[in-house]
């Protein structure tokens, strides 16, 4: 399928205004959304994702410059032709634990139907279509009070798609959810993004799966504006540590992960492989060791070689022990 | 779909049995054959419960019918459109704006106006306009408000504060007032569906009705308003004008109900619960047209309830927080288990 550009921006400043005073939050803003991909927007906390996020969704005015949609400036359209163009799911909280689920969904119906919003053929069979695309479908009769947090999620997600929107906006779709219902709302959405040719974004405070399942990343820090690529150009372009590390805190590449910079320790060297050497590795550095790869430099050498034999050397000392449990004792005993 | 429809059956025959209770029975004593026969329009032996009949009961049920339906759907668009369970009329301030708004002419031109009961239409429609105007204005307060706190405990309170505010101007001008329209003030302060005269209730009906049918047009943006206003502006709501229009359509039912019959308490905050609880639904497809049924029911009830004792008349209020405090303190109690609202 062919990749389109749905969403642009022009010299786009977003902010606030109090009064008569603008509180900028950034200047000359530029990005491009895509059909047929999911892209991740990841920020601090108070970076402005919900501010970008509601100014895209024209819940808010831009301060200044354009945003354009299908190559339209967003205010030239009315509010029906937008609300069949973008589709919200957002944090904001709802009132409708006394409507079942199917009711939420078919609100997603509003910009189609008629005065008393009653539904055609069409519209439940679309509304059924989206239950299913989500997952939710066999709760469809259950108040949505009754639901856990990721199937009200997955309901609004729905409605979303029941909108029938080329454009799926979501800001911080899998807050508040356990892991499981985080990496489902995630795989859905990317799934959907490809399969429908619809482009998704959202916003998430969870980097690895964004890392794992998104096509475009957005980085947005108050020091260094927004950043717009491919994910993998991105992480291997240093942008990630530019955007997010601190003194204490360190991105690293090779598993993409966030971690806390370890001090400099005592040198090891670790001799073990797969998931061993992953544990083993986690281990020596929580416990304050850094892992070196020369044999003189290193103070300690370790050797696991499965999970109940676990070598110690020490200069001229040697100590074997059956668990990682034992290793953390030692370790502790050395110090 | 078949629980609304079993429940409309339900209000409706409900309605129609208390409607002709509402006219046989009375403070004072009238055989049913007879009430029959004035009913049919046939002559009967005493000119006086012909009178009583037409002139006092039917108005008065009528009266207490459309003012039910008035009171208990303002109080469903409050709610919904604050989000917020506990807003009614009262609550939010709006019928002590009315009040407000009638005092000051009740008070001030008490002399030359007279007790409520006895004005003609011109200057009943002025009190109306009183009252319409004091409602309105604390409406827009309470609306600026709200466009200000994002919390709607916080504009509760404030809505409670205005109340305070407007009742203590209202204090002012009772002491400052001579006795016999401080006394007319009151009995107006206790509610009463009996105020309509039947020249008048063509009009008030007519304006009721005007209010109960916005109100009907609102029930597709309201369902979507449960999803909060962001999620409404993205399904292509126009938030401020429906907005507007909910505060308006609230506002009218709440000036007129409240300038002729005084200020109501409870049916506009309990019946919404009630037909909630029953139907087992926030959907206002179903929700506000049985709310307007339900809201004519109790009215039909209370009013009832206010003429049967022998010794005569209970004032409207006394009787109303019956049905009310009940509701009240079920939802405070509740609030967890009561779902709707989450």
């Amino acid at each position: 399928m062919e990749q389109e550009v749905l969403i642009s921006s022009q010299n786009l400043s977003i902010g606030y205004t109090q009064g008569k005073e603008k509180q900028v939050l950034y200047n000359n803003l530029s990005f491009d959304l895509f059909s047929g991909e999911l892209t991740c927007l990841i920020g601090t906390n108070g970076a402005g994702k919900s501010t970008l996020f509601r100014t895209i969704g024209s819940l808010q005015m831009p301060l200044s410059g354009k945003i354009l949609v299908k190559n339209k400036d967003v205010r030239e359209y009315s509010e029906q032709e937008l609300s069949q163009l973008m589709g919200l799911v957002l944090t904001d909280q709802t009132s409708v634990g006394g409507l079942k689920v199917k009711e939420v969904v078919s609100l997603g119906r509003y910009p189609y139907t008629g005065f008393w919003g009653k539904l055609s053929k069409e519209d439940k069979h679309i509304v059924a279509n989206a239950m299913s695309d989500v997952g939710i479908q066999y709760k469809s009769k259950t108040y949505m009070a009754e639901l856990s947090d990721g199937e009200r999620q997955k309901v609004m997600i729905a409605k979303a798609l029941a909108q029938e929107c080329p454009i799926i906006i979501l800001d911080e779709p899998t807050a508040f959810l356990d892991v499981t219902s985080r990496i489902e709302v995630m795989d859905l959405l990317h799934r959907l993004a490809v399969e429908k040719n619809k482009a998704v974004v959202m916003s998430t405070h969870d980097i690895e799966l964004a890392l794992m399942l998104a096509d475009k990343l957005w980085l947005l820090s108050r020091e260094n504006g927004l950043h717009c690529g491919n994910t993998e150009d991105i992480i291997l372009s240093g942008q990630m540590s530019e955007f997010f590390s601190s003194d204490n805190i360190l991105f690293e590449k090779q598993s993409g992960r966030f971690k806390p910079s370890s001090k400099k320790g005592r040198n090891v060297r670790l001799t073990a492989s797969g998931d061993l050497q992953y544990w083993g590795r986690n281990i020596l550095e929580r416990k304050g060791y850094t892992i070196v790869e020369d044999k003189e430099s290193a103070a300690l050498n370790v050797i696991i070689e499965s999970g109940e034999q676990i070598t110690i050397e020490t200069g001229n000392n040697t100590k074997t022990v059956s668990s990682f449990g034992e290793l953390s004792d030692y370790l502790k005993e050395l110090q | 779909m078949s629980a609304t429809l079993k429940y409309t059956i339900i209000a409706t025959v409900g309605i129609v049995i208390l409607f002709f209770a509402n006219l046989f029975f009375g403070s004072v004593n009238i055989p049913i054959e007879s009430v029959f026969e004035i009913l049919i329009g046939k002559n009967v032996e005493r000119q006086a419960w012909a009178h009583i009949v037409l002139e006092s009961r039917l108005p008065q049920a009528f009266t207490a019918l459309f003012t039910g339906g008035a009171i208990a759907v303002s109080g469903l668009l409050l709610q919904t459109s604050f989000r917020n369970p506990l807003a009614d009329p009262g609550i939010l301030g709006i019928t002590s704006g009315a009040s407000l708004g009638v005092a000051l002419i009740v008070l001030l031109l008490g002399g030359a106006v007279g007790g409520i009961a006895g004005l003609d239409i011109s200057q009943s429609l002025f009190v109306v306009f009183g009252a319409f105007l004091g409602a309105l204005m604390i409406l827009s307060v309470i609306i600026g408000f709200a466009s200000v706190v994002k919390s709607n405990v916080m504009l509760l309170i404030i809505g409670i504060m205005v109340g305070y505010f407007t009742s203590s101007i209202i204090t002012l001008l009772q002491f400052f007032s001579d006795s016999e329209s401080l006394f007319s003030y009151t009995i107006w302060g206790m509610g009463s569906f009996a105020s309509v005269s039947s020249d008048q209730l063509p009009f008030y009906c007519i304006t009721v009705c005007i209010g109960l049918f916005l109100s009907v047009l609102l029930i597709k943006p309201l369902n979507a308003l449960l999803l909060g206003e962001r999620y409404a502006a993205n399904l292509g709501v126009n938030v401020k004008r429906i907005r507007l229009l909910l505060l308006l359509c609230a506002g009218l039912l709440t000036a007129i109900t409240t300038a002729y019959c005084g200020p109501i308490s409870f049916i506009g905050l309990a019946v919404p619960h009630i037909v909630r609880l029953i139907l087992g639904t926030s959907n206002h497809k179903s929700l506000l047209p049985l709310t307007i049924l339900t809201g004519a029911c109790v009215a039909l009830l209370c009013n009832l309830l206010s003429v049967i004792p022998s010794f005569g008349i209970i004032p409207l209020n006394a009787i109303t927080p019956i049905f009310g405090a009940p509701v009240i303190i079920y939802v405070i109690i509740n609030q967890r288990k009561i779902q709707y609202f989450n």
